[in-house]
């Protein structure tokens, strides 16, 4: 084939291809996708029907009373993902794990009671929805003295919100924190 | 004994997957690469799938207006891929410079500079995705029909390579491999797209978005509020992890739970990640007749690959130093290993067999941080991307594996004196030197601008990590860039002029240059005779030649790089930090 009729197959195939794979394909995928209702739309979950947040996205809980989830150099900003990329032998990961278990220490008083590593490393999106189950137990000490809540109904809250290992394989078990917050929230009322 | 139970589990469902891709690609281009065999009868149902798709074809070659049965020789067949993703090259970066005046833009985004939008656009149609933004930063008319687009055609191009090196085996005595735009519409059609489909479905059952509706409001239970960015997120990230492209929608990559919402999600995904390369490395033994030799040559990658995960998941199942090294009688349970740029839902031992999955397959999506692994975690990756003649990308993969055959056979032949063979074609010292250069390629593509960036200004003022560190991150960088893997270790500052100029140049000379050579192999290979086996045919179908095969690509795919590593993960491992 000459230059010219290259180019023009290229065009050509480059104009049917963007309504094949960048129109069709989408656009149908997004119709089907309705069987799954909320989960193609970002699975928001509404309290009072308004949306308070989604089931798959982190949020950094301050309050005392909540339980909290991971490190964030974003703070869950969910507009943004990623973590800082801190290497191992960086100082400044150094310098935040240590004052991010200072401040667990402060708050928590785990005396001799191992802090879980997840509760003092950042994950790798920056916005992960989960805590390990051991990260949850070790906060029940303290949000029985916030909010007044009983040791055995926090822990079967947080028995009721773990997720196993899929085939009880694959993966690490885990709590999401907004539903196990949500949960909390509805006790406490 | 749990993880090596899940790990035997995962890898049968991943050689199930193999055979029946590795099958049904031989099938898509039985007559295009005159195969030697039939699908098995068990699966000779497949063959009903032939008159939809012809019919879908037909359409399309006559609206192209392409003759089916007018087929290219080596020169016709790479000039014709040249002047397609050149056409898609310049629409590429049409895109990205001027996505804020384009529509799907609910957000106002601001168009890529110059160096950006050339880097980005020479990372798509490379089949690389190597990013220099957060996937943030882009539209969704950049999305859709940019990257999306990209995706699908440059795994296209990559696929439709396969069939015609094969061709240039299988002729005797005739130049013709196929017709370039019939191979890339046939795997597009038949291949790419209903199995990105069906794995984008999966996708949105686990929670990845397929969704146009820009950001998501929320306020949250402690009254703040909280912008979610959704998209059409599913749809690209099938065919992102298919096609061995890698690039994220989201910055965080395959980490972000929308990308990779499940322990299942994520199963998948890495299961089609390895099977597309893999596949058309048995599909290669099917054409060529001799399934043993396909399930030969994966079985010798597959010896590497277990290898470099050993030793990256047993580095990543330690303690984070960091961790370790925290006083003030706290005590911490470390017992999940390596949890820092970790999701809680994959944890260590999916982390790393994903990692070693992306780079082996120059797939280069993550869904962990490489930056936060401990050094010995690193090495397995950069390794598998080192040698660059594991699984590799779509197509591509095959034509790399077959540069490294070509100089075992020809080790073979030295070591046992006689004139070396590879399938009844005699090996000359034309492919034998083609080969080496293509295999040489790679170091100078590599090293030089390591080294430039390492005693430059403008090249060190991006490196993120201090130390060695820092070094490695430049390294990943230029490899990631020139063996068109994609994979990053995420914290290099390299959204600059320099770095933009540097790796977009590596990356379409790591590309081109690579197929130049390989289809002029292909080209002089169909020109020879066929020779019958003799006694003193080197065997390629059993374990010496596995073992052979597994030498020469340790030997030279891995330590051209050993000084440079040395000087990275290697060096900080043994020096225990700092």
């Amino acid at each position: 084939m000459s230059v010219k009729k290259n180019v023009v197959t290229a065009v050509k195939l480059i104009v049917l291809s963007l309504l094949i794979f960048s129109i069709i394909y989408p656009l149908l995928l997004g119709g089907v996708g309705q069987l799954f209702a909320d989960k193609a739309s970002g699975s928001i979950i509404y309290q009072n029907g308004k949306a308070v947040g989604s089931r798959l996205i982190g949020q950094n809980f301050v309050s005392d009373s909540y339980f909290i989830s991971r490190p964030s150099s974003i703070n869950y900003d969910a507009s943004t993902s990623g973590s800082d990329n801190l290497a191992a032998s960086n100082p400044k990961l150094q310098q935040r794990i240590a004052a991010d278990s200072m401040k667990i220490k402060v708050k928590y008083q785990p005396g001799n009671r191992d802090v879980p590593v997840d509760l003092i490393t950042e994950s790798g999106s920056a916005l992960d929805p989960h805590i390990s189950p051991e990260a949850a137990y070790f906060q029940v000490s303290y949000l029985v003295e916030q909010t007044g809540i009983s040791e055995s109904t926090l822990n079967s809250l947080i028995e009721e919100h773990t997720e196993s290992k899929l085939l009880g394989l694959f993966g690490e078990s885990r709590v999401n924190v907004l539903e196990l917050n949500l949960a909390l929230e509805e006790v406490l009322d | 004994m749990l993880n090596i139970i899940a790990l035997l589990v995962f890898f049968l469902l991943l050689f199930t997957l193999i055979y029946l891709f590795g099958e049904y690609i031989a099938w898509i281009y039985k007559d295009e690469t005159k195969s030697k065999s039939n699908l098995p009868n068990k699966l000779k149902f497949i063959k009903k799938l032939d008159r939809p798709f012809k019919f879908v074809e037909d359409r399309i070659f006559s609206f192209l207006n392409i003759d089916q049965n007018k087929e290219m020789n080596w020169k016709q067949y790479l000039f014709s891929l040249l002047i397609f993703n050149g056409v898609l090259f310049i629409f590429l970066f049409l895109v990205f410079k001027f996505q804020n005046i384009l529509p799907l833009n609910p957000l106002n985004l601001e168009g890529m500079s110059w160096d950006q939008a050339f880097h980005t656009a020479s990372t798509f149609i490379s089949n690389t995705n190597q990013q220099h933004y957060g996937g943030e930063i882009l539209s969704y008319f950049s999305q859709l029909f940019a990257v999306g687009l990209a995706m699908f055609l440059s795994a296209g191009t990559g696929l439709a390579l396969a069939p015609a090196f094969t061709r240039g085996i299988q002729n005797e005595e005739e130049s013709k491999l196929g017709n370039f735009y019939v191979n890339l519409i046939k795997g597009l059609i038949r291949f790419l797209l209903p199995v990105s489909f069906v794995v984008a479905l999966l996708l949105i059952s686990q929670g990845s978005p397929q969704w146009f509706g820009g950001e998501i409001i929320v306020n949250t239970i402690e009254g703040v509020k909280q912008a979610i960015r959704v998209g059409p997120v599913a749809g690209i990230e099938a065919i992102k992890t298919l096609g061995t492209n890698g690039g994220g929608f989201f910055a965080a990559n395959a980490a972000h739970p929308f990308e990779n919402p499940t322990i299942l999600s994520n199963i998948v995904l890495n299961l089609i990640m390895l099977a597309s390369p893999m596949a058309i490395i048995y599909a290669f033994g099917i054409w060529i007749g001799k399934r043993r030799h396909g399930v030969i040559l994966i079985g010798a990658l597959f010896v590497i690959f277990l290898g470099l995960f050993w030793v990256t998941a047993a580095g990543e199942m330690q303690p984070n130093r960091a961790v370790t090294m925290v006083k003030g009688d706290v005590h911490i349970d470390q017992s999940l290993g390596n949890m820092e740029g970790k999701e809680t839902r994959f944890g260590s031992l999916l982390s790393s067999l994903w990692a070693i999955s992306t780079t082996s397959t120059t797939n280069g999506a993550v869904n962990s941080m490489h930056n936060s692994y401990n050094p010995q975690g690193s090495v397995g990756p950069f390794l598998a991307m080192a040698m660059n003649c594991l699984y590799n990308g779509v197509g591509v993969g095959l034509l790399n594996l077959m540069t490294y055959i070509f100089i075992c056979v020809f080790i073979a032949g030295l070591m046992i004196g006689r004139a070396p063979q590879y399938l009844g074609k005699q090996i000359e010292w034309r492919e034998v030197k083609i080969a080496a250069l293509i295999i040489l390629l790679l170091p100078v593509l590599v090293l030089f601008p390591t080294s430039i960036a390492v005693i430059t200004k403008v090249g060190k003022e991006a490196i993120h990590n201090p130390g060695f560190t820092g070094f490695s991150e430049v390294l990943y960088e230029m490899f990631s860039a020139a063996a068109n893997n994609g994979s990053g270790f995420e914290g290099l500052m390299d959204n600059s002029v320099f770095y933009n100029l540097l790796n977009g140049g590596a990356i379409l000379m790591g590309r081109y240059l690579p197929i130049f050579g390989q289809l002029l192999i292909a080209g002089y290979l169909s020109q020879k005779k066929i020779r019958p086996e003799t006694e003193g045919t080197l065997k390629v179908e059993n374990l010496s030649f596995l073992v052979l095969f597994v030498g020469v690509m340790i030997i030279i795919g891995g330590l051209i790089f050993m000084p440079a590593l040395a000087v990275g993960p290697i060096a900080e491992m043994l020096s225990g930090g700092m």
